[in-house]
């Protein structure tokens, strides 16, 4: 634990701790000869503590006066859960219904859908680290792994804005694994994706998407909020002709995550209550030892050293009306 | 001392007294045993009365009564009752060093000593109790009678030396007291009392028992005071509730029988 101060000059105040010493404060009465009163070490006792307590009120208005505060600082902490990133598709489309209409009365957007769900997900896994992105056209970093929950929470809240453009998944994907780059290597790394549609992976992409698989370990979910009518990721064209990556992206983005090598598993949603399905599974299975660092935020202790120099003083003004003049 | 003064002592048989002159025929119609009294009177002898004065710090104190309005009332007492006897007053007051305005030759001029006892009220109290032991220098060689007044609050040493530097004279010791000093002190509370003469202070938490012990030190004190005076031939009057012409009376009474 370490302490620091706003204006440390105002420490210069402190040479005043020595004045209590010059004078216990107690009004003086003239008496002819001291040394026929016996000597009384109750007295003499009490009298250090009037001292004391002069020196402590001092201390205390002088280290308010500087500003103490406690510095930001880590905590390490182990718990049971894992690093997830929640990637949001922010594209277009996420405002409409499952039906692919937009949403009118009752029903309910996709994009409601997802915030609904994921915030539910959030509160259930009390433990996990969780970073959150989005992406459409270009990718948004919108909060990094954290275990504040309640600043997750407002960031998922935040996605109630219109979405935005189109689906730009490659650099989503890259964004949601920059995540993992400073975090050390510990519990279970998931990336949930959450979309409903995908894209044309260009082939420069494609590699360095590879290559970052490789290096970050990471555990795929994908949740496509698969709309009525469109092609599942399971669906083989009928004509040979439209099996290419621009007709079929969903298609083709599921071949590639399966030829990635890593842990994934993907999930047809077509109705909110298949995407709570989805959720379920993902909280059931990663549950691994998970070590990590939690940061404090700087305490401002000035208050508490004005608290202390009010007891102290209204304790010494307490005392003053004891004293007793001639 | 019997002799041919104005004043009126008592009687004496014819025998013991032989002068026919003096004979009081009334006194000896009423002697039961039927014999010849005599008047005798008190030899006419000026009697030398000095006040020493302490005038040290502490003198200045002042509890239920000021000590420099109490000295003040001494001097106005000592001085009427020696002029109204035709003896002489003189005073020694007694700061360190002792200042020359506070020393007044044995004299019978009631004037001079009204206005010593005013100025006592106006000096400032600043020195230590040293010139004391200096009074001796300033008072005659003759037997005088000497009141030594003072709180004697300092080391029972310096008091021997003091009444030995006396010891030619007939010391009366006044010691000042207040009853503000111990007795009357409060019984719960917190005092910081300050040395009035080395401004040295102590902070004590007032309570009974601490009353008690206080009381019971100045008790002892007094003891000791006594001893050390009696050690002289001396006997203390203790003087707690400021100046009374009745402790005097009292006193002198004691010391005559």
């Amino acid at each position: 634990m370490t302490f620091a101060f706003e204006t440390p000059w105002a420490l210069s105040g402190l040479v005043l701790i020595l004045l209590p010493l010059l004078d216990n404060g107690v009004g003086k009465t003239p008496y002819p000869w001291l040394r026929l009163i016996p000597e009384d070490p109750l007295s003499r006792l009490f009298s250090l503590c009037l001292h004391l307590l002069g020196m402590a009120a001092v201390a205390a208005l002088i280290l308010g006066l500087a500003g103490l505060y406690r510095t930001g600082q880590k905590i390490e902490r182990i718990g049971h859960g894992a690093h997830i990133v929640l990637l949001l598709d922010r594209s277009n489309s996420m405002d409409n219904t499952f039906a692919g209409r937009t949403p009118s009365g009752d029903e309910e957007s996709k994009a409601d859908a997802a915030r609904r769900l994921l915030t539910g997900f959030v509160d259930s896994r009390k433990q996990d680290l969780i970073g959150l992105a989005e992406y459409s056209t270009a990718p948004l970093f919108i909060m990094p792994l954290t275990d504040n929950k309640q600043a997750l929470q407002a960031a998922i809240a935040a996605t109630k804005t219109p979405a935005l453009a189109y689906t730009h998944i490659s650099k989503g994907l890259a964004i949601a694994l920059s995540y993992f780059k400073q975090q050390p290597l510990t519990g279970a790394r998931i990336v949930l994706l959450v979309s409903d549609g995908a894209a044309a992976i260009d082939p420069d992409n494609e590699q360095k998407l590879r290559e970052w698989f490789k290096q970050y370990p990471v555990s795929l979910y994908w949740i496509y909020l698969r709309t009525e009518g469109s092609p599942g990721i399971d669906t083989f064209p009928e004509d040979s002709r439209n099996d290419n990556a621009q007709a079929m992206p969903e298609r083709y983005l599921h071949l590639f995550f399966k030829s990635l090598n890593i842990p994934y598993q993907a999930y047809q949603a077509e109705s909110p209550d298949a995407v709570q399905q989805a959720i379920a599974d993902i909280d059931r299975l990663e549950n691994r030892p998970l070590h990590y660092w939690q940061r404090l935020p700087k305490q401002d202790l000035s208050n508490v050293c004005y608290l202390w120099a009010v007891i102290l003083m209204l304790l010494l003004l307490g005392l003053k009306f004891c004293e007793v003049r001639r | 001392m019997i002799g041919s003064g104005p004043l009126f002592k008592h009687h004496e048989p014819l025998i013991a007294n032989p002068d026919p002159r003096r004979l009081d025929l009334r006194a000896s119609m009423l002697d039961p045993f039927a014999q010849y009294r005599v008047r005798a009177y008190q030899q006419k002898s000026a009697l030398t009365i000095y006040l020493v004065a302490d005038l040290s710090a502490s003198m200045a104190f002042s509890g239920h009564n000021a000590k420099p309005q109490i000295l003040s009332d001494l001097v106005n007492g000592c001085a009427q009752s020696a002029f109204e006897y035709d003896d002489k007053f003189g005073f020694i007051g007694c700061s360190h060093p002792i200042d020359t305005r506070f020393l007044l030759p044995a004299c019978r001029q009631p004037g001079r000593t009204r206005k010593l006892a005013r100025a006592l009220l106006e000096i400032p109290f600043k020195s230590d109790s040293k010139g004391l032991e200096h009074a001796a220098h300033h008072l005659p060689v003759k037997r005088s009678l000497v009141f030594l007044v003072s709180d004697f609050h300092f080391e029972s040493q310096r008091i021997s030396r003091i009444m030995h530097g006396l010891s030619r004279h007939d010391v009366i010791p006044l010691v000042l007291w207040d009853d503000s000093e111990y007795r009357d002190l409060p019984q719960w509370g917190i005092v910081k009392y300050r040395d009035m003469e080395n401004a040295t202070t102590r902070t004590l938490l007032m309570r009974p028992a601490l009353k008690q012990s206080i009381i019971a030190a100045f008790r002892q004190r007094r003891r000791l005071l006594q001893q050390c005076f009696r050690a002289f031939g001396a006997e203390p009057l203790f003087l707690n509730q400021g100046y009374q012409v009745e402790a005097f009376n009292h006193y002198f009474q004691q010391r005559v029988l």
